[in-house]
C-alpha cells in the first residue's frame, strides 16, 4: 500500500531531527518523523545504577537493543569484529525518541568563534583534514540563543572571559553549587583560571510548563523523572506534534533515501514496527540520525547517479568521523566531597580551549556528573589492588573523598577515520551495516596529554592528597560526541552538504545533524547540533518550495 | 540444558574475546536480578539456576575473596554476588558460557598448579592465581583465558556488590533507594506524582 506523499520526511528525533521536525511542520509542511526507537520514559528504566547509558554492561536502557543492530568495528591492527550494540567500541549513541537527548548530561556549549576557524587560526596539521567551516560563530548565534530559550539552559557563563558575545544571557540561573564546585571554584581562581557555571539543558526553575530540577543523582544516562532535563523529546517534538502537521513513527527503521530518475530524492524506504517494508513519498528528506548512522543511511542509498551512495560523488561521505577525547586526572581528597547533589558537573574553565603553547585547540575542563559507585571501581588505580581487602577498604575510604576532573579535547579530524558500510553484514532487516575504522591523529593525543596535566594540577590545587591521569589510547573516537562524516563546506568535491546542510548533489535531501561538523570543538556537541537544525529548518523554511518547483 | 551447557563450554574461547563491558542481556534482567534473588531467598536457602553446585561453590569463593567480609561490612557473598551472577547467567547464553568457560579455566589451572580445586586450593595459593589473572601486565597465552574471565567475575562481583543494601551501606552512598527528603520545589514533586498516576 502506497503511503500519502509529504512535504518532509527525517529520518531521526534526536537533537537535530526534533527541531527540524518542529520547525517544518510550524511552518505549515507535513512532516514524518521516522525514529528507530521507542518512546523511553524515566518509568521505563527507573532510577537503578545499573541501567545507565553510559555503562552498557547491561545492555542500552536507551537503546538500540544488542539483538538487531549490529555493527563491524576494525581495530588499529586490522583486526575485524562484529559488534553489539552495547559493547564497547561500538560507538553508541541512543535509539529512542529524543535520541541523545533524553539521556544526556546535558551541557549546553556554544562554541566559540575559533572553534569555526580551526585551519585559519593553527594553519594545516599535517596528516589532518583539519579545516574551516564554511560559517562563523556570528552566523550561528541567533540559533544558539534560539535552542537556549526554546529548549532550556540554565547557567551563568558571565564569569568565563573567553566566551564569544551573546546577545541575550541564558533564560535561567544555574543550580546552587555541589561541594565539589565549591572546592573546585577557589582554586580555579588561585590559579588565575576563570571559572563559571556550566551551562545545562536542565531546568533550574519551572521553565515552559515543566519544573525544576530535584538534584538527584541519576542525571547523566537517565531519563529525568520530573522532565527537568531538557530534551527534544520533551519540547520541540510535542510542539511539533500540537501542530497537527507531524506524525511520529517509532520503532522505523530506515534502510534508504529513494531517489527518482533524475537523481532527485523521492521519499524513504524504512521497515515499520512490525516489520513491513514501506515507501514514504515526500518532497524533501532530512537525515539527523547522527554522525555513524547518517552516513550509513547515505552510503546504503545507491543508485544509477549515486554508485558509491548518496551525495558521495567525491568519497567524502562517512569520511572524518570524530568524536572528543577525554583526559582525566582523579583525586583523593582528606576531606569529604560527595554531598549526593546532582547532577553534579557544575564548574568549568576555557582558558585552556585555545592559546596553548605550541598545540592546535584544546578543550574545556569541568568535574565530572555524580560516579557511581560500580564506575568509580573503574578508575581505581592498580596500586590499591584489584581484588580482597585492599581494594574494598580503597572504595570505602576514598569514594566520597574523590573527584575527578576532565573535558572534550578538540580532535585533528581524519580522512582515513571513517564510516563504511560492510560488504557482508546486515541487520536484523537485511540492511547492510556500518563499518567504522581508524584512530586519533597524534596530534589529538598530545593535547589530550596537556589537558590532563592541567586538571590535574586544578586537583592538586583544590588540595588533592593524591593525584593520577587518565589519557585514553590511540584508538577511533565517536560514540555520543559522534560527527564529522557528512562534512560541510563550500567546494563540493572536498564536502558533502553546502553551508545550509544541503547535499550538494542532491537539493532536496539535508544532512542536519553532527556529521556536518568540520571540527567538533572543545566542548560537548550538542547545543551546536540544536543551533545547526535552527538555522538550517530557517533556510529550508524559506526556500522549500523552490527547491521543490526545481523538481 | 545439558546440550545447551556442552555449546556454551565449547563457546568459552570465541566467547573469552566478548568484550567486557559487552553483556547481550535484557537490562530488564538486571533490574529485576537483586529483586528476583531476594524473592527466591525468602522461600528458602538458594538454589543455583544455572550453575552446577561444583561451579556454585567456585563462583561463591570467587566473589568472596574479590569483596570479602571484614569487621566494617559483609562481603559480596552475603550481599548476594553469587546469586546475582546466577540469575543473570541463567538469562543470557553468552554470559553463561564466559562463566562455565571460565570456572572450568580455574579449577584447572589450580590442579595444574596446586593439584586441588580452586575451593580446596590453600588460602595462599589461590591468592597467588588470582594475583597473576587480576592484571592485564601477566598476559600470556596460557593465563590470557583466566585473565579475560576475572574481568568479567570482578566486574560483575562489584556490579552486584555496589548496587545492594549492603554495599550502598559501606560507602555511605545513597543509591538505588528513595531520597528521605526533597529540597527541590513543591510543583516538581506534584508534577512527578501526577505523571505517576499515583497522584
Amino acid at each position: 500500500m502506497a503511503l500519502e506523499r509529504v512535504n518532509a520526511v527525517v529520518v531521526g528525533s534526536g537533537a537535530g531531527g526534533g527541531i527540524v521536525a518542529k520547525e517544518l511542520a510550524q511552518a505549515g509542511l507535513r512532516v514524518v518523523l521516522l525514529e528507530r526507537g521507542s518512546w523511553v520514559t524515566a518509568y521505563d528504566c527507573r532510577k537503578d545504577d545499573l541501567r545507565n547509558q553510559r555503562t552498557t554492561v547491561l545492555g542500552n536502557a536507551f537503546g538500540p537493543d544488542d539483538e538487531r543492530h549490529p555493527r563491524v568495528v576494525v581495530d588499529e591492527s586490522g583486526r575485524e569484529r562484529t559488534l553489539r550494540a552495547s559493547e564497547p567500541g561500538y560507538h553508541n549513541n541512543a535509539g529512542c525518541v529524543g535520541g541523545g537527548t533524553a539521556s544526556y548530561g546535558a551541557m549546553a556549549w556554544r562554541f566559540m568563534e575559533k572553534d569555526f576557524r580551526m585551519r585559519s587560526t593553527y594553519g594545516a596539521v599535517p596528516g589532518s583534514t583539519l579545516e574551516d567551516w564554511p560559517l562563523s560563530y556570528a552566523d550561528l548565534e541567533p540559533y544558539y540563543e534560539k535552542a537556549e530559550w526554546e529548549i532550556g539552559v540554565s547557567g551563568d557563563d558571565a564569569g568565563n572571559v573567553f566566551r564569544a558575545p551573546r546577545r541575550r544571557p541564558l533564560p535561567m540561573p544555574p543550580l546552587p553549587p555541589n561541594r565539589e564546585c565549591q572546592v573546585l571554584r577557589p582554586a580555579a581562581l588561585r590559579l588565575g583560571l576563570h571559572p563559571f557555571d556550566i551551562p545545562m539543558l536542565r531546568n533550574s526553575v519551572p521553565y515552559n510548563g515543566r519544573p525544576a530540577c530535584m538534584r538527584c543523582r541519576w542525571c547523566v544516562g537517565f531519563a529525568c523523572e520530573v522532565d527537568a532535563k531538557c530534551g527534544t523529546q520533551n519540547t520541540v517534538i510535542p510542539a511539533a506534534l500540537k501542530t497537527g502537521n507531524c506524525e511520529l513513527r517509532c520503532d522505523c527503521v530506515a534502510g534508504q533515501v529513494l531517489l527518482d530518475e533524475r537523481g532527485r530524492a523521492a521519499g524513504v524506504a524504512y521497515f515499520d514496527a512490525r516489520g513491513r517494508y514501506r515507501e514514504q513519498p515526500a518532497d524533501l528528506v532530512v537525515v539527523s540520525c547522527a554522525a555513524i548512522e547518517s552516513a550509513r543511511l547515505l552510503l546504503n542509498s545507491r543508485s544509477r547517479l549515486f554508485p558509491k551512495g548518496l551525495g558521495n560523488r567525491h568519497d567524502w561521505v562517512g569520511r572524518n568521523l570524530q568524536g572528543h577525547t577525554y583526559p582525566r586526572a582523579a583525586g583523593l581528597f582528606d576531606f569529604e566531597l560527595y554531598d549526593d547533589q546532582g547532577p553534579g558537573a557544575g564548574i568549568a574553565v576555557c582558558d585552556y580551549n585555545h592559546g596553548n603553547p605550541g598545540l592546535a585547540g584544546g578543550g574545556m575542563l569541568a568535574n565530572e556528573f555524580i560516579r557511581l559507585p560500580y564506575q568509580f571501581v573503574a578508575q581505581v588505580p592498580r596500586s590499591a589492588g584489584r581484588w580482597g581487602r585492599g581494594h574494598k577498604e580503597f572504595m570505602r575510604k576514598w569514594y566520597r573523598r574523590s573527584m575527578s576532573v576532565m573535558g572534550p579535547v578538540q580532535e585533528m579530524p581524519m580522512f582515513d577515520s571513517r564510516v563504511e558500510v560492510d560488504p557482508v553484514v546486515k541487520d536484523h532487516w537485511g540492511i547492510p551495516v556500518a563499518r567504522l575504522s581508524g584512530g586519533k591523529h597524534p596530534h589529538t593525543l598530545e593535547v589530550a596529554r596537556y589537558m590532563a596535566g592541567k586538571a590535574e594540577a586544578w586537583l592538586k590545587e583544590a588540595g588533592a592528597i593524591h593525584t593520577w591521569t587518565v589519557v585514553p589510547g590511540p584508538g577511533l573516537s565517536g560514540g555520543q560526541h559522534q560527527a564529522g562524516t557528512c562534512r560541510m563546506g563550500g567546494d563540493p568535491r572536498t564536502s558533502v552538504v553546502n553551508r545550509y546542510c544541503q547535499v550538494h548533489d542532491v537539493d532536496n535531501v539535508f544532512v542536519i545533524d553532527g556529521s556536518v561538523h568540520v571540527t567538533n570543538g572543545g566542548f560537548n556537541p550538542v547545543l551546536t547540533i540544536m543551533a545547526l537544525a535552527y538555522y538550517a529548518s530557517a533556510h529550508l523554511v524559506k526556500t522549500w518550495k523552490g527547491t521543490r518547483m526545481r523538481s | 540444558m545439558s546440550e545447551n551447557r556442552e555449546t556454551s563450554r565449547r563457546g568459552f574461547l570465541g566467547a573469552a574475546g566478548l568484550a567486557l563491558g559487552a553483556l547481550p542481556l535484557n537490562a530488564q534482567h538486571a533490574h529485576h536480578a537483586h529483586q528476583a534473588v531476594r524473592q527466591e531467598k525468602a522461600k528458602g536457602p538458594y538454589r543455583p539456576r544455572f550453575f552446577t553446585p561444583q561451579e556454585y561453590r567456585t563462583l561463591a569463593k570467587l566473589a568472596d575473596l574479590i569483596i570479602p567480609a571484614d569487621e566494617h561490612s559483609p562481603g559480596a557473598v552475603e550481599a548476594g554476588a553469587p546469586e546475582f551472577i546466577d540469575f543473570l547467567a541463567s538469562n543470557s547464553p553468552e554470559l553463561a558460557a564466559v562463566f562455565t568457560g571460565g570456572l572450568a579455566w580455574l579449577d584447572g589451572e589450580t590442579k595444574r598448579r596446586y593439584s586441588a580445586a580452586f575451593v580446596d586450593a590453600k588460602p595462599g595459593d589461590q591468592a597467588a592465581l588470582l594475583d597473576l589473572i587480576a592484571y592485564r601486565r601477566n598476559d600470556t597465552p596460557e593465563l590470557g583465558p583466566g585473565i579475560e574471565f576475572f574481568e568479567w567475575a570482578r566486574k560483575l562481583t562489584v556490579d552486584a556488590f555496589y548496587t545492594s543494601p549492603e554495599g550502598i551501606k559501606d560507602l555511605g552512598f545513597q543509591g538505588n533507594g528513595a531520597m528521605a527528603e526533597f529540597s527541590v520545589p513543591r510543583e516538581a514533586v506534584e508534577y512527578a506524582l501526577k505523571r505517576s498516576g499515583l497522584g
